[in-house]
């Protein structure tokens, strides 16, 4: 079974000109934290966007470097700091998807098999992969996603 | 006592007294020390000698580990953004220990050009665990936070650099016998041996990547990444190359190479317990009764390095044009000395028996104080430059 058999096609995506606002309004659409993707007018991916991106430029720290100083992490640093940290409320239309968004993000192509996607994910601690085909955004693929094509196959849904 | 026995009673304590530091916000490697130097072999006696035994392994694998972390955060794209002032003070404020601690130990202390080299290599390193904390805990924020972070990332690397290329030199120095004379050459010698440790640490990492996409599952991603780390650790002593120049090479390519953090990820899930034991066996190994003993080189150390800090921050500031308060304070967000400085030590005192204790002696010393002291200062730089809300 491949990857474009079980992808969600019709994945939500964002352009680099989306505002933050934008967003989080479609951030709250999921019922939890999701990975949006990014791609031009040509639906070529560009990279992809989370809460972590949203949130880092507000934290003290970036959370890259509190990795490499050990002993210094510690707690939910970032819900501490937020709660404190004073965000101007027109961030909302002054911070763009351009700004904070990620584009080293790990891929896969539609013609792979779910296996390989699997290892992938397992490899990487990810829940969730953009899926491309060639330069192109083609869908997202989760592990719900591969459990539920394969019971479908087997008939039981 | 059984040598695992001991062992696990070295976890849980270290573990306990990080708790109870915790209670006092200081940073938890003071904790780890002092324990380690109230549980060693001078002390309590609970870290056995066959412990001790070990502690070179452990120590040779804690700063790989320290070195390949410190790699990572060599990204050439953060250094271009970061700019000339972050490079330009990180450069000056290392270089400012360096050479001032050195001169005060050949000139003030007379010690002679070996151990002077090495002690001044050494004031050049800071860690940056005990600085993010106060940042973190004051919540501080704006351009002086900034790039103070940027310099305590960015410094390690100057530092370890520095570290390598004068152990080297001592090292040559020592292996020709001869003293002043041979500084030249001793220089061309260590030139060879840091060109042997870039060109080690890219030959394994470019293996890595290349081995990598045979790498499947993340339990032999782990056994993959611990046997190259292993590998440059074990062929840098074998080639008498510095191991952490080797190490940090392998993080800042891989990091430079590929986009995906699992290679450090996987190192990160075991890496707690090997700091844990590094920190504890620089403290075990200290000899009590030659901390009287060093006494005055640790006074001069401890004043001549922060003061060569703000010399080099302060040239560094100047030629960046920075402004007067990052020139002014800076330097009080650099005084934390840790891992880096521990582990050169530790490596100073097997590779050089004549003055290596002296030299271990005075660092382990220095970092608990500077390790006390070292959160104190860092807030007062964020109040004075405006920063702590």
């Amino acid at each position: 079974m491949l990857v474009k058999d079980v992808m969600i096609r019709d994945a939500i995506t964002v352009t680099r000109s989306t505002n933050l606002r934008e967003l989080l309004e479609i951030f709250t659409k999921f019922h939890t934290s999701p990975l949006l993707p990014v791609v031009d007018r040509d639906r070529v991916f560009l990279g992809a966007i989370k809460l972590k991106d949203v949130i880092e430029p507000f934290c003290s720290i970036p959370s890259r470097m509190m990795r490499t100083a050990k002993y210094a992490s510690g707690g939910s640093f970032m819900i501490n700091e937020l709660q404190y940290i004073n965000i101007p409320p027109d961030s909302g239309t002054l911070f763009l998807v351009d700004d904070l968004y990620s584009k080293k993000i790990i891929t896969i192509q539609e013609d792979e098999t779910i296996s390989s996607a699997e290892q992938m994910m397992d490899l990487n601690r990810i829940g969730t992969i953009p899926v491309l085909k060639g330069p192109t955004f083609a869908g997202m693929l989760t592990k719900f996603d591969i459990v539920i094509g394969i019971l479908k196959e087997k008939g039981i849904i | 006592m059984h040598i695992l026995f001991s062992l696990g009673l070295v976890l849980i304590g270290a573990w306990f007294s990080g708790k109870i530091i915790k209670l006092i916000n200081l940073p938890l490697v003071t904790a780890y020390i002092i324990f380690g130097i109230i549980a060693g072999p001078f002390a309590m006696n609970i870290v056995h000698g066959n412990l001790i035994t070990v502690s070179p392994l452990v120590s040779s694998v804690g700063l790989g580990l320290i070195a390949f972390n410190i790699g990572q955060n060599f990204i050439w794209s953060d250094i271009k953004r970061m700019g000339k002032m972050v490079a330009l003070i990180s450069l000056f404020e290392a270089l400012g220990a360096y050479f001032m601690v050195m001169l005060a130990a050949r000139y003030f202390l007379s010690m002679a050009w070996a151990p002077a080299m090495c002690l001044g290599a050494l004031a050049s390193a800071t860690a940056p665990a005990a600085t993010m904390m106060v940042i973190k805990e004051y919540r501080a924020s704006g351009l002086f936070t900034s790039t103070l972070l940027g310099i305590v990332a960015f410094d390690d690397a100057v530092c370890l650099i520095i570290i390598s290329i004068s152990l080297a030199m001592v090292n040559t120095m020592a292996i020709m016998g001869a003293g002043n004379a041979a500084v030249s050459h001793a220089l061309l010698f260590s030139l060879g041996s840091i060109g042997g440790a870039l060109l080690t640490g890219i030959v394994l990492t470019l293996l890595i990547k290349k081995i990598a996409p045979f790498v499947i599952t993340r339990e032999n991603l782990l056994i993959f990444m611990l046997a190259f780390l292993f590998i440059g650790i074990g062929v840098s002593e074998m080639l008498k190359i510095p191991l952490l120049l080797t190490c940090m090479v392998m993080g800042a390519v891989l990091a430079n190479i590929s986009h995906e953090t699992k290679f450090f990820d996987v190192l990160h899930e075991v890496d707690a317990p090997v700091y844990l034991l590094f920190f504890v066996f620089s403290g075990a190994n200290l000899k009590i009764s030659a901390i009287t003993s060093v006494g005055a080189v640790a006074a001069v150390y401890f004043i001549v390095r922060v003061f060569g800090k703000f010399a080099g921050a302060y040239i560094g500031g100047v030629l960046s044009h920075a402004p007067a308060r990052i020139k002014k304070y800076m330097w009080l967000g650099l005084v934390p000395q840790a891992g880096v400085a521990l582990g050169a030590a530790l490596m100073v005192r097997d590779q050089l028996p004549l003055y290596g204790e002296m030299i271990f002696t005075t660092i382990v010393t220095t970092t608990v104080a500077y390790e006390l002291v070292g959160p104190l200062c860092t807030k007062l730089a964020l109040r004075k430059s405006g920063e702590i809300s």
